[in-house]
């Protein structure tokens, strides 16, 4: 299968990752629920691209979609997910079932399995909550040193897309349980948690590889777990929400750490966050995510400082300035929407909410490039044209019930 | 309300709240002592008049504890806590209902704090029910301000009686519950209208000799009258009065806190401890309730204390704050001065880890503080901060700083606020401290 046939802008070489059209469902009791809808980006070398929105918006959905990590009733229903790995394209060329394209490989057309063994040495994700996010019964050296076992065996036999955590499943408990002492991990393993522990800050890592989840603090914890995540040496580094859970100055010591690992393993993280701050301080380029899209993109530059989606205004006003307390805020007004696919509307999904609303946003806006190298987009028909009140919608068109 | 016009709304005093852990047999056997957390340890602060005092610190410092107990919803271990002059541990059964409804509270988590087996209209009138509102008050007065319209009747012939309970349903002015009364002459004989809560206050007009008698009375049983407040209280938050008979599973996250603060606001209170009521919430609905809270402050004339560690916010709502660490408040001040010229490496610090809604002057990496916070359960030995902070010298671990006045209205607990200290010749402590400082956790 070749890529020639899409539409879309050609891969570049300096993507590691390239998302298109990428679409998560759940079908749900209450209805098909559209929880991310058509989401395209890239993710370059050495970059930190920025994932922002609300509650609800899709930013978690999508993390989970490029590690195939979403659950039923959800399923990833379109989309490409192409990831640069020559080794890999090399083992598939020749397969016409899977999307080929040079070093990039469409991870969506490949076997399951083969996603599978990706995670880990080529992916790796840092979730929220430190606390439900490791096995409290394990000590937390040793799910450290499961990760690096893991890697260590992908690079003894790079050429096996077997999934290489198989074999630790229910025949290795029983015979384990039979022939004591003979673990998944190793010394050596354990040797290279105790690094990886001390990498990442943790005080007197020796003593600590052998303590419980529970007796670490949350930043610790959220520590331990860049720990596991940089364990696989992944290109891809996930971090859904790291700092949500923790306090402002605990957070601060995360985020200059994840800077640190990034710059010096020469990784791409993604960084899925509601906090407009931390995007600002850490990202190079942001997608900014409403009801499941992308609505607008583009470096921190552009989006922050020349934003043409209502919406990415909305947020950025809603915030109060440290430095400059303004007497009164300027929130969105309303709610995020569900996303129940019947009760949707094929209109700008935020059009309810939009102090610029006009008549033409009654219909689905198309991504609009806004500027000249393609960089910064906005699905908004903003980008075009200046708003014209003689069009704005009447203010009871959606009904009064908008809060 | 207080007799002086400048003594606080709320004082606190030296408050301390200590949790015992339950000793186990062994324990006991062993004579061992019990440990406590402690959880606030010794703070004191003032809430003015219409002020709002924010309250702001890291998780396990204690400022939620300080709120809660402040409302004697949990007993201080010591320490005094007076609102609007008079001691909370003196008052008797009768006083104390009577401050609960003077002092409410709205909490952090809008999900958990709402009864989900209970409609939005009765989450918001229990407070009424159990204070047994709405009820006179005997000191205000119920006058009717009379128009008389048509030919037949003039202003000499009307007289107007306005029952004394009608402050039950019309909220009182200075004392005066007024309701206008508009008397005509109608097919069916002289009909009297009132301008407002028709549904709630009825007139009857009887005739006598030379003119008619109106009388206005309450035409509605208080279970009405409460659903009615419920009503436009839901409306003042910016709710739908026809949402009223919703339960709270039907409303969004940011619609749950209205309807917390509506709950607050039932029974009038003057005071309202806000614990976190924003942190639960998303920005652009966070910006909606931290507008509606202002508004309201505006209206009502409400005095917060405002529990937070999101900085930002503590800036945009606050007059002045306190910054509180391991239990003990260790700088408060107007928040622009204290914002500005932070006198504390606590606040400094706290400050300085915040991350900026902004792409300019983005530097590499934030100035951050070491370690975690140590455990409440075992503080470090003199000024608490010392295991964290980066202008720790040796006199930080033998004695813990008093208060030191570094500006008008304004204090840190710090030595360094001190020129003439002993801190300023003894050795900076450093990594060393620090180091012992995070073994001193485990």
């Amino acid at each position: 299968m070749s890529r020639g046939a899409r539409a879309a802008p050609a891969l570049r070489s300096d993507d590691v990752l390239s998302v298109e059209d990428l679409s998560t469902r759940f079908f749900t009791e209450e209805g098909q629920v559209n929880a991310v809808e058509s989401v395209s980006f890239d993710l370059r070398d050495n970059e930190i691209l920025g994932i922002v929105g609300e509650s609800g918006s899709g930013k978690s959905v999508t993390a989970l979609s490029l590690i195939d990590l979403v659950e039923s009733p959800g399923r990833i229903t379109e989309g490409e997910i192409w990831y640069r790995d020559p080794d890999l394209a090399d083992e598939f060329r020749a397969d016409d079932a899977v999307g080929v394209d040079g070093d990039h490989v469409d991870l969506r057309t490949v076997p399951p399995r083969v996603r599978r063994s990706l995670r880990g040495p080529s992916f790796s994700t840092i979730f929220q909550d430190p606390m439900s996010s490791f096995n409290p019964s394990i000590t937390v050296g040793e799910q450290i040193a499961e990760a690096v076992e893991v890697q260590r065996r992908a690079n003894a036999n790079p050429r096996s897309t077997r999934s290489r955590t198989q074999g630790y499943g229910l025949g290795q408990y029983l015979i384990d349980g039979i022939v004591p002492g003979r673990g998944y991990t190793s010394d050596e393993s354990t040797e290279r948690a105790v690094e990886l522990l001390e990498r990442v800050g943790i005080p007197d890592p020796a003593e600590r590889v052998d303590e419980y989840p529970g007796e670490f603090s949350g930043g610790m914890l959220q520590r331990a777990m860049i720990a596991q995540a940089l364990a696989g040496e992944p290109d891809v580094l996930i971090a859904d929400e790291p700092t949500t859970a923790l306090d402002v100055t605990i957070q601060a010591q995360i985020l200059n750490l994840l800077r640190e690992v990034q710059a010096e393993r020469g990784m791409s993280i993604v960084l899925i966050t509601h906090d407009l701050g931390v995007i600002a301080e850490m990202c190079d380029r942001v997608c900014v995510m409403y009801a499941g899209e992308v609505v607008e993109r583009g470096t921190l530059d552009a989006v922050f400082d020349d934003s043409v989606h209502p919406y990415t205004e909305g947020l950025l006003g809603s915030i109060p300035d440290l430095e400059d307390p303004r007497p009164r805020l300027q929130p969105i007004e309303g709610n995020v929407p569900g996303l129940i696919d019947a009760e949707m509307d094929d209109r700008c999904y935020f059009a309810d909410r939009c102090p610029k609303a006009m008549e033409s946003c009654l219909e689905k806006p198309a991504e609009r490039v806004v500027d000249a190298d393609a960089e910064h987009g906005a699905k908004c028909v903003l980008a075009d044209r200046p708003y014209d009140p003689s069009e704005a919608l009447p203010e009871d068109h959606f009904g009064g019930d908008a809060e | 309300m207080s007799d002086a016009p400048d003594a606080p709304l709320l004082a606190v005093e030296g408050l301390r709240k200590y949790y015992a852990d339950e000793r186990s047999l062994l324990d006991r056997l062993l004579g061992a002592e019990a440990e406590s957390v402690k959880a606030v340890d010794g703070v004191s602060f003032e809430v003015a008049e219409g002020e709002t005092l924010g309250l702001v610190g890291e998780s396990g410092c204690g400022k939620s504890t300080t709120g809660e107990t402040v409302l004697r919803l949990r007993e201080a271990t010591e320490g005094r806590v007076a609102f609007d002059g008079r001691d909370l541990s003196e008052l008797t059964d009768a006083e104390l209902t009577e401050f609960r409804k003077r002092a409410q509270i709205v909490f952090q988590d809008p999900f958990s704090s709402l009864d989900p087996r209970m409609t939005a209209g009765d989450i918001v009138t229990e407070g009424l029910r159990i204070h047994g509102l709405p009820r006179s008050d005997p000191t205000v007065e119920a006058v009717a301000d009379v128009t008389v319209e048509g030919d037949s009747l003039s202003a000499g012939d009307v007289a107007v009686r306005v029952d004394d309970d009608v402050d039950r349903v019309v909220d009182a002015e200075q004392r005066v519950a007024r309701v206008a009364v508009t008397v005509r002459e109608a097919e069916e004989g002289i009909v009297a209208e009132i301008d407002r809560e028709p549904d709630l206050l009825g007139t009857t007009v009887e005739s006598i000799e030379d003119g008619v008698v109106v009388t206005v009375s309450v035409d509605a049983s208080d279970r009405q009258i409460r659903r009615a407040r419920a009503g436009s209280l839901l409306e003042r938050v910016g709710l739908s009065a026809d949402q009223i008979d919703r339960y709270p599973h039907e409303f969004s996250g940011g619609q749950r806190q209205r309807i917390g603060i509506a709950r607050a606001l039932a029974v009038d209170p003057e005071f309202i401890v806000l614990d976190e009521p924003v942190s639960a919430l998303d920005v652009s609905v966070q910006a909606q309730i931290l507008n509606l809270l202002d508004d309201l402050q505006d209206e009502f004339g409400l005095t917060y204390l405002f529990i937070a560690h999101n900085l930002s916010v503590v800036r945009h709502i606050c007059d002045r704050v306190a910054v509180m660490y391991l239990g003990e408040i260790v700088e408060t001040g107007p928040v622009d001065e204290l914002f500005a010229d932070p006198a504390h490496p606590y606040t400094r610090a706290l400050l300085s880890s915040v991350p900026r809604v902004t792409t300019d002057d983005r530097d590499e990496g934030f100035e951050t503080l070491r370690g975690d916070v140590p455990s409440p359960r075992n503080p470090p030995a003199g000024c608490r901060f010392h295991t964290r902070c980066p202008e720790a010298r040796a006199a930080c671990r033998e004695s813990a700083p008093p208060a030191y006045d570094v500006g008008e209205r304004r204090s840190a607990t710090c030595f360094r606020a001190d020129d003439d200290h002993a801190y300023w010749e003894s050795d900076p402590i450093g990594e060393n401290a620090r180091a012992a400082g995070d073994g001193a956790e485990d």
